[in-house]
């Protein structure tokens, strides 16, 4: 019966048919029939094909009937949309983890084609398609259970014998080679992707398809663009064919709200903030802390990350070194009398008045008198490293959480200079521009923790520095003079921490004794500055 | 005409398929139709007895009738399953360290180590006549008659020796005619070795991929001194031959030089970078880095999406320059994800065009080598 088999595969269709038609040609009319099937390409005489498979199409009389989807998407077949189940695996097996997707929405596939990778009890299973046509639907997204015997895709078939039974006249042989491509002209000459079945769809619906932007491979028009048309709605920009992906697991999701805001002020004041000068005001606002919501009666687990992982290592880290702790009380009154001509003057150069420079200022002059206070310990601990500049970090609270910016080089740099660089990190601390050079190399530490409150505290040392101060807030409070008469007096509170094993007790309390002198009376700093 | 060509493909990539070859090797069949085999690869190459698995698995004749057991083992390598993860199976610098390999095999479970103390046996047959609890009674019969050893199979389809130890793990691949199940016998393992690369490094990736069940496993020469490779062999395909009623011995294949075609096809891709490590399911990593000797709160936190083993998103965060950081990130997008230690994986950032100080950037280089 196979008068003609495919046997050149470059011919196109209307040569195959044409091929088939002569061969059909000493036939009487009412005994021809092409037949196409999904492998062979069969002409036959009309006596041999069953009676009730109604041909779809005649070509110059002679019926063409497509028995399979060899051209699954020739003009006039109506594709009909099938669900594909996912079929018994054996051995009792209920569901499955969908583990892999070989095909998306648009795909063609054909029988044999693998569809999907699922998993069970250890068993890795190939699914693959019993239908040839266009995937349209995928029914889980990758890691979903799938259920044996539920839908899995569905497939819009190119199978006649599904279509009712409807006679399509083509007087011409090339009639069918146009409308057998999937590539049409619309008036524009603009070419449209479309099966027949969504072609169909806009033609009974007067639509241009050239109107529609196809969300499909390619730009492909698919049913549901044509619905979502017709529903007047927006078309998504080039939709993607493929399902959304999995949502990440919640690496980018937006920042958990802060396990630390507790402990941190919400407001962008810095231990020193330029922006807003705090100049020993014994009143601080008080911050009200932001409300962190809990689950009541749920333990919560967060993971140990960012910047509290740094200051987890750093801090466990700092338990190898025997801390000691010196506290002193300075009274700064002469320095908050000269605040007044201190804050014009460092206006007058653009700079917003602040204590901290001083106080930094001061450290780095007390420090040539020690530098063991500005060393450091190698890794093994064999040796002392007395360090060659005074590179002093200061703690600011940013809105990414604390940091330490250093100013590099005090001990050549006027107050004036240091308290620019310290405008200068701050702001970049504010924007997160900090750069890695400006938050490396100190050499020592001060923290000027006053400003969110509280008068003395335990600071503790970064490694692989040997010291630490933290200043308390200024407050004005009595105490008796010389003559036994109470005074009031601006007094501030400084807590160092040193390392022991460097730094003995009277060297750190000779330190704290002269960084006092140069903040009691101005006069000596003056004497001293370099 | 399009059309007509793509057809042409799927058609001769069904027949790869279904089509029923037969080679040599495996045509003689019985009067009755039967033909069950028994083949030992002399082949100690994890790729190449992949390959041959595979390939036999595509090419064996299919009947109701036939089967074939393939009884292999391999130089020390892990062998993780079809969709797990590496980096969350094994050491794999503990890995490199040893030169050993790490393979993918083509069906599901967990991962397993294997070295010439693990004998391993695939069953092929048609989907129909998949059973592995058949074939796991064919070792436990063997071990119980041979050794008189206490030996159970489990509900999860593993050999429990003294109601206790598990000695074999079992995984299958399925297909909508065929299917293989194969299952691991540990004899004589390096337990030691078996423990140290069997640990991840990286607890910090977040995936869906398969992941293995740990379990207290044996061998089989610590209770019975007498087991060996041979005598498992010999047993085994007693009990395998006895239960088809068939006459007949193991015979010897050579994956290496054997004339099967196309075999060296799926020794490539068994071997292949994008097999091995792009085929893991997309997972997320997120780790923060903290620079040495720099401020106390300078840290860098990763987060990654890798799919296919490439690094599909990347976002930076950090107390520096954003835009720094955004320009890192795109650097990265698309690059491998190395396994730690690989030479190749100090290429992973191309930041040539990056101004930044050196140092700096070395050691964001460095973060991302160690994030697995």
């Amino acid at each position: 019966m196979a008068l003609c088999r495919l046997s050149n595969l470059s011919l196109k269709l209307k040569d195959v048919v044409r091929t088939c038609y002569h061969v059909l040609a000493s036939k009487p009319v009412e005994q021809r029939a092409i037949f196409i099937s999904s492998r062979l390409l069969w002409a036959a005489d009309t006596n041999k094909y069953k009676k009730n498979t109604v041909p779809k199409i005649t070509v110059s009389q002679t019926p063409v009937l497509i028995l399979s989807s060899f051209i699954h998407s020739t003009g006039g077949l109506n594709g009909k949309i099938v669900q594909f189940n996912l079929s018994d695996i054996g051995e009792g097996i209920r569901e499955v983890h969908l583990k892999e997707w070989y095909v998306t929405v648009g795909d063609r596939v054909s029988q044999f084609d693998s569809i999907c990778e699922v998993q069970s009890d250890k068993a890795s299973v190939t699914i693959t398609s019993r239908f040839d046509g266009i995937i349209t639907k995928l029914y889980h997204k990758v890691d979903d259970v799938a259920l044996v015997g539920k839908p899995l895709i569905d497939v819009e078939l190119a199978d006649t014998e599904t279509d009712g039974a409807e006679e399509q006249q083509i007087d011409e042989v090339d009639e069918i080679v146009t409308s057998d491509t999937v590539m049409t002209q619309n008036a524009k000459g603009d070419k449209v992707l479309a099966t027949p079945a969504v072609r169909r769809l806009a033609l009974e619906n007067k639509i241009n398809l050239s109107e529609i932007s196809g969300t499909g491979k390619d730009g492909r028009i698919l049913k549901e663009d044509v619905l979502r048309f017709l529903q007047g709605e927006s078309i998504p920009e080039t939709g993607p064919v493929v399902p959304p992906p999995h949502p990440p697991p919640s690496a980018f999701a937006p920042s958990p709200p802060e396990i630390h805001t507790a402990m941190k002020p919400k407001r962008r004041g810095p231990m020193v903030d330029p922006r807003q000068p705090k100049p020993a005001s014994p009143h601080i606002t008080p911050y009200i802390p932001r409300l962190v919501q809990s689950h009541l009666g749920k333990d919560e687990l967060h993971p140990v990350k960012g910047m509290q992982r740094a200051m987890f290592k750093a801090m466990t880290k700092a338990l190898d070194i025997p801390h000691f702790g010196y506290n002193d009380e300075v009274n700064i009154t002469s320095l908050v009398a000269l605040q007044g001509q201190m804050k014009s003057a460092a206006e007058e150069r653009g700079i917003k008045f602040s204590y901290m420079p001083i106080f930094v200022k001061a450290a780095s002059l007390a420090l040539h008198y020690f530098p063991v206070i500005n060393s450091s310990i190698d890794e093994k601990g064999e040796n002392i490293i007395y360090k060659a500049s005074h590179n002093i970090g200061f703690a600011m609270d940013t809105p990414n959480g604390l940091v330490v910016p250093v100013v590099k080089n005090v001990q050549s740099m006027s107050v004036f200079e240091v308290a620019a660089e310290m405008n200068r990190l701050m702001e970049l601390g504010y924007d997160n521009k900090l750069q890695q050079s400006d938050l490396s190399g100190g050499t020592f530490t001060l923290s000027n923790i006053g400003t969110i409150g509280g008068t003395y505290a335990s600071p503790v040392i970064f490694s692989p520095q040997v010291a630490i101060g933290a200043i308390g807030k200024i407050q004005k409070l009595p105490r008796f003079n010389e003559k036994g008469d109470v005074v009031g007096l601006h007094l501030m509170n400084v807590s160092w921490s040193a390392d022991h094993r460097v730094i003995d007790g009277a060297t750190m309390a000779r330190f704290s004794n002269l960084w006092k002198a140069y903040l009691e009376s101005p006069a000596y700093m003056i004497m001293d500055l370099k | 005409m399009a059309s007509l060509i793509w057809r042409c493909n799927v058609l001769l990539k069904c027949s790869h398929f279904v089509s029923i070859r037969t080679y040599a090797f495996i045509s003689d069949s019985k009067c009755d139709g039967s033909n069950y085999k028994v083949y030992k690869s002399t082949s100690h190459d994890i790729f190449y007895n992949l390959a041959l698995e595979n390939w036999i698995y595509h090419n064996f004749e299919v009947n109701d009738n036939s089967g074939m057991m393939l009884l292999w083992r391999n130089s020390p390598c892990v062998v993780i399953g079809r969709h797990q993860n590496p980096w969350l199976e094994c050491d794999i610098s503990a890995l490199q360290d040893r030169q050993m390999v790490i393979a993918r095999r083509k069906s599901g479970g967990g991962a397993v180590y294997h070295d010439l103390g693990n004998l391993n046996l695939t069953f092929v047959t048609t989907k129909k006549k998949y059973n592995r609890q058949r074939n796991l009674d064919f070792i436990v019969t063997a071990l119980t008659e041979k050794w008189n050893l206490d030996v159970k199979v489990s509900e999860r389809d593993e050999i429990i020796l003294n109601n206790k130890y598990k000695i074999s793990g079992t995984a299958s691949a399925l297909s909508c005619l065929k299917a293989y199940h194969h299952c691991t016998l540990l004899f004589d393992v390096n337990r030691d070795e078996l423990e140290n690369v069997l640990q991840s490094r990286s607890r910090e990736i977040i995936t869906r991929a398969t992941e293995s069940v740990r379990a207290e496993v044996t061998n089989l020469c610590e209770i019975e001194p007498s087991v060996t490779y041979d005598e498992l062999v010999e047993g085994i395909t007693k009990q395998y031959l006895n239960f088809y009623d068939i006459e007949g011995d193991v015979k010897e294949l050579d994956p290496t030089c054997e004339q099967l075609p196309g075999l060296d096809l799926f020794y490539k891709e068994h071997q292949s970078w994008d097999w091995i490590f792009g085929k893991t399911p997309k997972f997320s990593i997120r780790r923060s880095f903290h620079k040495p000797n720099s401020g106390l709160f300078f840290n860098i936190d990763i987060d990654l999406i890798i799919d296919k083993g490439l690094i599909s998103a990347v976002r930076l965060s950090g107390s520096t320059n954003p835009e720094l950081l955004r320009e890192i990130e795109k650097c990265t997008i698309g690059s491998k994800l190395w396994p730690r230690g690989n030479k190749e994986k100090q290429q992973l950032l191309d930041l040539g065009n990056i101004k930044q100080d050196r140092d700096f950037l070395s050691w964001i280089s460095q973060c991302f080598n160690n994030i697995l």
